[in-house]
């Protein structure tokens, strides 16, 4: 997948997140999730993506538990609490619980987008994408990602020489450990911004402002790419399909409905699974079948 | 059914609007040493977030943003504040919360240079922007749960924002009072260091013809 071009990845990523943001139905959701933990395998992802589980249903636990404190339209009781005050009677009910519960879904979804965007994208090749768009804002992304580990090394250096001459980090109080830390804040916006002043003029010695930007890559389209482009503007077009005739979402209160409305909504969200499978597929048939790559 | 379209439509704004600042940076056009500063000044911002990270909340990136944007001004405040957000998350992880850490950040920035434009540099006050710091850290705080509470939670009421604020009050109040020791203690040192590169980023031209003229009028100034 990391072959792909910035755009078709962008794309797919952006149809994921959309994905996630418009639809509130729980078949859907599991459709995206199902395709987007087949992606996750195919990037060699799924074990950070299970290490990282634990965060995710922490957060996916508190979403929960606020609405089912907030929500108070569901119809089938569970729990009757206490009058508390400023807040009115306490109740749970199963319509919240079972909203928190997909809510919590379409935040995992979410997360694993942005860890599969984190795992595909190379960031040379998307600030490379950007440039073409803001010049002159990729230049300034592209100084700042290459200044911080510098700066990083610098700090560490400069944390360093105070330990040698008898700063402790590490005992004393924490605002005693705080003040020690604070002189190094210092220290390193003086040589930083020393070393800025360079760094504009060697960026002016390269001749920088002065005209055109030359690229560095040569951005050619392959077949996969297109096949991409199409298959995630196949399935950013059923999602509107289904969000424009309300199939996209599901009714939570004051009863649950049906989950399943017509035969049309199933179809669709099998189409839409195929879709959101074709980069992974072609992923596959890339790795295995020479012939198939060289055709894509 | 749930109403998902405030939270597409307040991503949408988000986005809309960062990318009109750096539209507007496109078009202004600036030299390779500001160029340089603002990107420098971006990687410290976003590198401060990693020595105090053993404590949920405290990053000194709110006040050395708005720090920024009070020297150099909005607009540059604003590129810091944003510029910093998008890098560190280079390392630290991209996700949802980046466009909305650039708008709180950037905009942290831009009041910094508001503030500056307000009090002028040579009326500094050290209380002024204490308070402007403190209450960054909970307007940071607000911003952040806001796409949280439009896509997560139902209904989307006062009580149900004020919940969901809840949750992080904790890491906010830290953040903002942190951000009010900092800016005691660092502030109005890091304001003389920053206007001193400011001036040295300055530079006027005059025409060769003027030049004589405005020598002999400084110097009797000066005299």
């Amino acid at each position: 997948m990391q072959s792909l071009q910035t755009l078709s990845l962008c794309s797919y990523l952006l149809v994921l997140f959309a994905g996630a943001v418009l639809l509130t139905h729980p078949l859907l959701l599991l459709v995206l999730l199902t395709a987007l933990i087949a992606a996750l395998a195919e990037a060699e992802g799924l074990k950070q993506w299970r290490k990282s589980l634990k965060y995710f249903l922490a957060m996916i636990m508190l979403v929960m538990i606020i609405n089912t404190l907030v929500n108070r339209m569901g119809a089938t009781v569970l729990f009757l609490g206490p009058v508390l005050p400023f807040w009115g009677r306490f109740a749970v009910t199963l319509e919240a619980l079972c909203f928190g519960l997909v809510m919590g879904c379409r935040l995992l979804i979410v997360f694993s987008a942005f860890m599969l965007s984190n795992l595909v994208l190379n960031p040379d090749k998307a600030l490379f994408a950007l440039a073409g768009l803001f010049p002159r804002s990729a230049m300034l992304l592209a100084l700042t990602a290459k200044t911080i580990p510098f700066l990083g090394q610098q700090m560490q250096r400069a944390g360093e020489i105070q330990q040698c001459r008898g700063v402790n980090y590490y005992r004393g109080s924490f605002l005693h450990r705080i003040k020690n830390k604070l002189p190094l804040i210092k220290v390193l916006f003086l040589s930083a911004l020393e070393g800025s002043f360079n760094l504009g003029e060697s960026i002016q010695a390269r001749a920088y402002g002065s005209g055109a930007r030359s690229s560095y890559f040569h951005v050619s389209f392959l077949p996969r790419d297109f096949l991409v482009i199409a298959s995630s503007l196949g399935a950013a077009v059923l999602m509107l399909r289904l969000f424009q005739h309300g199939e996209g979402s599901y009714q939570f209160f004051p009863r649950m409905g049906t989950l399943i409305i017509s035969k049309g909504q199933l179809v669709s969200a099998a189409l839409m699974f195929f879709l959101l499978l074709v980069p992974v597929l072609l992923s596959r048939g890339w790795k295995k079948w020479d012939y198939f790559k060289w055709k894509i | 059914m749930v109403n998902t379209q405030w939270s597409l439509y307040s991503l949408i704004i988000v986005l809309a609007a960062v990318g009109s600042f750096y539209l507007w940076y496109e078009r202004h056009s600036s030299s390779p040493k500001e160029v340089a500063v603002i990107a420098t000044l971006a990687a410290l911002a976003g590198l401060s977030r990693i020595p105090f990270a053993a404590v949920p909340g405290l990053q000194p990136t709110t006040f050395l943003v708005l720090i920024c944007g009070y020297v150099f001004g909005a607009v540059p405040g604003f590129m810091v504040g944003s510029l910093a957000a998008l890098t560190s998350n280079l390392f630290l992880g991209q996700g949802p919360w980046t466009p909305w850490q650039m708008i709180a950040w950037g905009l942290a920035g831009f009041c910094g240079g508001v503030i500056g434009r307000i009090k002028g540099k040579k009326s500094f006050s050290r209380w002024l922007l204490v308070s402007a710091a403190f209450f960054w850290g909970f307007i940071f705080g607000a911003i952040l749960n806001f796409w949280h509470w439009l896509t997560f939670v139902y209904p989307l009421t006062l009580s149900s924002y004020l919940a969901a604020m809840l949750t992080g009050i904790w890491f906010d109040a830290v953040h903002s009072v942190g951000n009010a020791l900092f800016t005691m203690l660092l502030g109005e040192e890091l304001i003389k260091l920053l206007s001193r590169f400011k001036r040295r980023l300055t530079v006027s031209s005059l025409p060769v013809e003027r030049l004589g003229r405005e020598v002999i009028k400084e110097n009797e100034k000066i005299i």
